[in-house]
């Protein structure tokens, strides 16, 4: 089962140190995202990558409907790995759902986790009478017949797990290079799973501490929902960074670098 | 004359008492170690064996926690240095399975008895093995 | 408007635009400006996204971007632009990204016919698919299966509970009521006799007499319990757990010696449940913590809940429905069990080396959680104490 889970989910392991560091990617791309950022921690920290299953090079013929039609799904496969590696005194670092899907895997066992870095996070992202989320229900659903329509060309040659094997040769070589492969109908699946999810009841819960990397100008997860995080999470650090849109581990790896080690250096 | 000693491995402390008390009775000559499961009874032959000090009988309980008699007879019988001691199971245990077992590893299986002339008449015949 | 001298993108029917790794335009050109309504000026130093309606920022954030950044390129992307007035354009657009200047440059073309081409395959699809959705045969056969579905695995979850009750029982009869039988026989048959010359005196035969009688009206008594559980049909009400514990902890303080464990119970919610049942439970579970009680060491015992979400089908492997449960937690720091023995913890009368008998009363626990349709998970080490998982389905 162990070895079953590893290929399941891609699972890469490497680093000198003892502590686990897992990063999870968010939703639209798989583990290559940490690329800028693992090596800063690879002295220290036992870096664990992984690819939820159906995203990256996980096993797609594993895929559930069911499973992954809500979160849930998703952080039962963060367990899974913890398990598989039997590691404990985890530091999970989540990129935007991946934060709340750390939060549910944490509150489901708290001795597996020692600290939770959030990256952009959001605890829902639909707006009602006393909540901004920042999106209405209807951009919610644009967004759903955005990503229908960029993948309807592709809809019947990326049948799961065939990516461009029949086809155009050069386009197979393509696809199996690109770094955001995955599978178009498990992406539309995950987007629903993580835009209509609503876990502002289980901030409450959260069992250890953690850390709230909030972008200027994420309309993702804009300012006013980092702050009601940082109100409602208990034992939480708050902090600002000046890289803008919603993926600094990409766009600006040096300040998030930065602000995860002083938050490390301070609280381990 | 070199004092032999026979290991009692039973979780039962009435048991392990009465078992004492008999021998001592009928045997002065022989002291009886205790042990209340199967891993401190193998904890006791392993120091036993780097004193030169093994016994000559081992009485073995089948249900014990932490290690139950197959198991020891197991890690006894795999041991060089003491696969040789002679092993009677000794146990309220009617189960055919169990009989079975011990038997095919050539064990003498004896169920605790209900009176004392009996548990007299199962000491003799397992000092006799000793 | 004649092609401007050589400016050949500028006259180019397709849009070119530029932006910088902050997001902000650098450069459009003229077919681009006269499609979203804004000037070329106008644009120049705004945020691309002033041009997208708010699903295509999501997207840019979540796709466009991620893609430019780890592979240089993004091709044959589908966006909406939105023109000043608001409305949007579809538009598939091709990306590459240049390092060393740290620019983006896009080029793109309005694709308002294959869209609407596209947007009819989707419908199409999408009203097969609904058809089948609502094709009343396939809808019962649906619901049918999901019904059976939970029947199978409500019957999977008896049929386990029921054979592990049988085995425990026959187990319990065969070994647990024979030991102290045995004694009985043998310690009256002692009794009978003249044991003095073997030096075993009748006063330690009468105390052991004694003893096995206690314990065998103790493990019949756990038994009956146990049988009779199993056949009680639960009568289910609204019990606030908080006012239920404060009972239960003023009955036990008053029969144990309180100074060797401290009890805190949190804010615990009110749940559907049989009220004698979880009566005995609790106090079953406090008893145990309470009787782990380490001699120097003050027993912290705590009680605490949080809704959480389970696979409410743990008996069919691959079947998946997430439910709300609660969790409650009772927590001691007592004397604690290796942990590789927790799955006989759970049995009636369990062989573990603890210096007082579990007895039947977690198997009792077990079985009560169960029959509320909930499971029971634990935890312990050795001198650092246990924790008991309950886990109790929100809905009845």
């Amino acid at each position: 089962m162990e070895g079953g889970i590893v290929s399941r989910n891609n699972v890469r392991t490497f680093g000198k140190g003892t502590q686990p560091m897992l990063f999870a990617h968010g939703f639209g791309c798989d583990q290559n995202m940490w690329r800028f950022i693992t090596p800063s921690f690879e002295e220290d920290y036992k870096i664990v990558l992984f690819d939820y299953v159906g995203a990256g090079k996980s096993d797609v013929s594993q895929y559930n409907p069911d499973r992954y039609a809500q979160l849930q799904g998703y952080a039962q496969d963060v367990l899974d790995v913890c398990q598989a590696l039997h590691l404990s005194n985890v530091i999970f670092v989540g990129h935007s759902v991946s934060s709340m899907i750390g939060l549910l895997a944490a509150i489901e066992s708290p001795s597996i986790f020692a600290h939770l870095i959030m990256i952009g996070p959001s605890p829902c992202y639909i707006n009602d009478d006393s909540y901004g989320g920042g999106f209405s229900k209807q951009d919610i659903e644009q967004l759903l017949q955005t990503m229908e329509q960029n993948y309807i060309g592709w809809a019947n040659f990326l049948a799961p797990g065939i990516m461009g094997k029949d086809n155009d040769p050069a386009l197979g070589q393509e696809l199996s290079e690109s770094f955001c492969s995955t599978d178009p109908v498990i992406a539309r699946q995950f987007a629903q799973a993580t835009f209509l999810s609503d876990n502002r009841r289980d901030l409450a819960n959260s069992p250890v501490p953690s850390l709230i990397l909030q972008c200027s100008d994420d309309m993702i997860a804009p300012l006013g929902v980092g702050e009601y995080l940082s109100r409602h999470l208990p034992d939480s650090t708050f902090a600002l960074l000046t890289a803008t849109g919603h993926c600094p581990h990409m766009s600006a790896p040096d300040e998030t670098i930065e602000n995860i080690k002083r938050y490390l250096n301070a609280n381990t | 004359m070199d004092q032999k000693i026979i290991l009692c491995i039973d979780d039962d402390a009435d048991d392990r008492t009465l078992l004492i008390d008999i021998i001592a009775n009928n045997e002065k000559s022989i002291k009886v170690a205790e042990a209340e499961n199967g891993s401190i009874g193998l904890q006791y032959l392993n120091k036993a064996k780097d004193n030169d000090l093994l016994p000559c009988l081992i009485i073995l309980d089948i249900n014990m926690p932490v290690m139950d008699g197959r198991k020891t007879l197991e890690l006894i019988r795999r041991d060089p240095k003491l696969q040789d001691i002679p092993v009677v199971v000794y146990t309220s245990s009617q189960s055919p399975n169990d009989h079975k077992f011990f038997k095919s590893h050539g064990v003498e299986f004896i169920t605790k008895p209900l009176t004392l002339s009996s548990w007299k008449k199962a000491v003799d015949e397992m000092l006799y093995l000793c | 408007m004649p092609i401007p001298e050589g400016d050949w993108i500028e006259a180019a029917p397709c849009l070119v635009f530029c932006f910088d790794d902050n997001g902000v335009f650098c450069f459009v050109n003229n077919t681009f400006s006269s499609v979203v309504h804004f000037d070329q000026s106008e644009l120049l130093g705004l945020p691309v996204h002033t041009v997208f309606p708010v699903s295509n920022k999501i997207f840019y954030n979540t796709h466009l971007l991620p893609l430019l950044t780890l592979s240089g390129e993004a091709n044959e992307l589908f966006i909406f632009l939105q023109t000043k007035e608001g409305e949007q354009v579809p538009i598939l657009i091709n990306a590459k990204r240049y390092p060393a200047e740290k620019l983006n440059v896009c080029s793109g073309i309005i694709v308002k016919q294959r869209q609407k081409f596209e947007q009819e395959l989707i419908q199409a699809r999408k009203a097969t698919e609904k058809a089948l959705h609502e094709n009343t045969e396939v809808v019962k056969a649906k619901q049918l299966l999901k019904e059976k579905t939970e029947q199978l695995e409500r019957s999977l979850q008896n049929v386990e509970g029921q054979n592990r009750d049988l085995s425990q029982f026959y187990k319990s009869v065969t070994h647990e009521l024979q030991e102290p039988l045995r004694k009985i026989f043998f310690h009256v048959d002692v009794l009978r006799q003249d044991a003095e010359n073997l030096g075993i005196h009748p006063h330690r035969s009468l105390q052991r007499l004694g003893i096995a009688a206690e314990k065998l009206k103790y493990v019949i008594g756990g038994l009956q319990e146990f049988a009779w559980l199993s056949d009680k049909a639960f009568e289910y009400s609204t019990i606030s757990l908080n006012e239920l514990l404060s009972m239960i902890i003023s009955d036990i303080s008053a029969q144990s010696d309180p100074s060797a464990y401290e009890i805190s119970v949190g804010q615990l919610p009110s749940i559907p449940g049989d009220r004698q049942a979880l009566e005995r439970l609790f106090s079953l579970l406090f008893q145990n913590a309470i009787h782990s009680s380490r001699e120097d060491v003050l027993n912290r015992i705590e009680v605490s809940a949080v809704l959480l979400q389970r696979n409410k089908y743990n008996q069919l492997i691959g079947e998946y429905g997430y439910t709300d449960y609660w969790r409650i937690t009772v927590a001691d720091s007592g004397k604690g069990f290796d942990p590789s023995m927790i799955s006989e913890i759970f049995q009636l009368f369990p062989k573990v080396n603890l210096d007082t008998a579990i007895g039947a009363g977690l198997a009792l626990c077990k079985k009560i959680v169960e029959k509320h349709a909930g499971f029971l998970e634990a935890d312990s080490q050795i001198d650092e104490g246990t924790t008991i998982h309950i886990f109790l389905p929100l809905m009845h």
